[in-house]
């Protein structure tokens, strides 16, 4: 089955115990579900060597719940199921043309995710601290994660400062390792702290501005490709701002973010979203949204596998680690009534294609329905 | 970069005002939020990690995976 090793432990990010602003209590429960449908365009057969040229198609359901357990309590907990099918890239090689070409996965596969979350949350008069547990299960693929959170307002309640800081560890058990020769069984795990300061600018700007650093050690290559050595070790560093300005006369607010990206890799990235809220009566709201994406490649990242390469010298044909631009762009609505949200939403994101750039480069589109419920 | 993304940073504080809890209406919006929709924020962040070599910077919770 293929399957790529990079974790996503990263998305156990300190930023979960980061507020919008100042936290306080809810006063209410709030639960949402939400249903998406995740699809990647075919690969071109004209670039592919080998397999199937039909890639992943992913539905996903999604739950939270918010709610007080006590004064100066509450709690979350969040559990999403994920079933996916389709094949994925296993290597590449130089095709009769000497153009880059892939080596897919030959049959459709299917598989699932089950992942849960559990979040505690005590608040002061002017401070709040958070304790969080992820557990994520596939059958190949077990991660654990632990996130503690704190954070402090300044006492006209105008600042925000926030620090969190997470631990997780993974167990990786590639399937059919004997038959491929994969390694039998790995670990890795990562360590990552969070700083951020959210300012309030005035009546109608906030801006949150977000230093992380994480440190990664153990298996971090792909059990799965033909051919993928990794360091055993990444550290990696990020720098990103949210800015929120509602403009009255229209009713409407512009949300602004950044991040600056880098890791001992080599990959160097910016990422740039921007969306218009725009409000429509007082229970509609439609946002356009766009997202601008590139990135450099890692230092041993190769357009082809060199299998002559002893396997103590690092490389990697991952498209994912080369270098790349990528554009997404969507339409999202949200209908308000009484305690209840209904929310529709499609995206597309579309890679860099060109005679030069790497076949595995995806597009993809993702649908999602949600329903949020006030009590 | 980094230095500039500070100096822009600082002069937004410098010239913050206060803002009185009750004449936070406009900042208590849904579209003023950090994170507006928790499901939608978790679903781009893993949807970007796995596709992507970047990560952090968004604002949402989960568990590893072998993400492909």
């Amino acid at each position: 089955m293929p399957k790529r090793l990079n974790s996503l432990i990263s998305i156990t990010t300190a930023a979960m115990a980061l507020p919008a602003f100042a936290a306080s209590p809810p006063a209410e429960s709030i639960l949402s579900i939400t249903g998406s449908t995740y699809n990647e365009e075919s690969i071109s057969p004209a670039r592919t060597l080998f397999g199937s040229t039909d890639r992943y198609d992913i539905d996903i359901g999604q739950f939270h719940l918010l709610t007080p357990i006590r004064k100066d309590w509450s709690a979350e907990f969040t559990a999403t199921r994920e079933s996916m099918s389709g094949a994925s890239p296993w290597g590449t090689a130089r095709d009769v043309n000497g153009d880059t070409a892939l080596i897919m996965s030959g049959a459709t596969i299917d598989e699932g995710r089950n992942a849960y979350g559990i979040k505690i949350n005590r608040y002061g008069n002017e401070s709040s601290y958070s304790v969080a547990v992820q557990h994520s299960r596939e059958n190949d693929y077990k991660s654990k994660g632990l996130t503690l959170g704190g954070q402090w307002n300044t006492s006209n309640q105008m600042t925000t400062f926030a620090v969190s800081a997470n631990y997780s560890t993974d167990d990786i058990t590639p399937t059919d390792a004997l038959l491929f020769n994969r390694i039998a069984e790995a670990k890795k795990n990562q360590r990552k702290i969070s700083l951020s300061v959210t300012q309030i600018i005035n009546r109608s700007s906030v801006i949150q501005v977000n230093l992380g650093y994480a440190n990664q050690r153990g298996y971090l290559s792909d059990p799965y490709k033909l051919r993928d050595v990794r360091p055993d070790r990444k550290t990696q560093r990020f720098l990103s701002s949210k800015y929120r300005h509602f403009v009255e006369p229209w009713n409407g607010a512009l949300n602004l973010d950044y991040r600056y990206y880098n890791d001992s890799f080599g990959v160097h990235s910016q990422t740039f979203e921007m969306a218009w809220h725009q409000n429509i009566g007082s229970g509609f709201r439609v946002t356009p949204f766009v997202r601008y994406y590139r990135q450099s490649e890692a230092e041993f990242f190769t357009h082809v596998d060199d299998f002559s390469l002893p396997l103590t010298i690092a490389q990697s044909s991952d498209h994912r680690l080369g270098k790349f631009d990528a554009n997404t762009y969507g339409l999202r609505s949200e209908i308000k009534f009484s305690d209840w949200k209904v929310r529709l939403s499609y995206m597309q994101y579309d890679s860099e294609d060109g005679p030069d750039s790497h076949p595995a480069n995806v597009n993809f589109s993702v649908f999602s329905l949600g329903l949020e419920w006030r009590f | 970069m980094r230095i500039g993304f500070l100096f822009i940073f600082v002069m937004l504080l410098v010239g913050c005002e206060t803002v009185s809890p009750w004449d936070r209406d406009l900042l208590a919006k849904g579209e003023m939020m950090l994170i507006d929709d928790v499901n939608e924020a978790s679903l781009k962040d893993q949807i970007y990690f796995s596709k992507e070599a970047s990560v952090g910077g968004a604002s949402a919770s989960g568990a590893g995976c072998g993400c492909n």
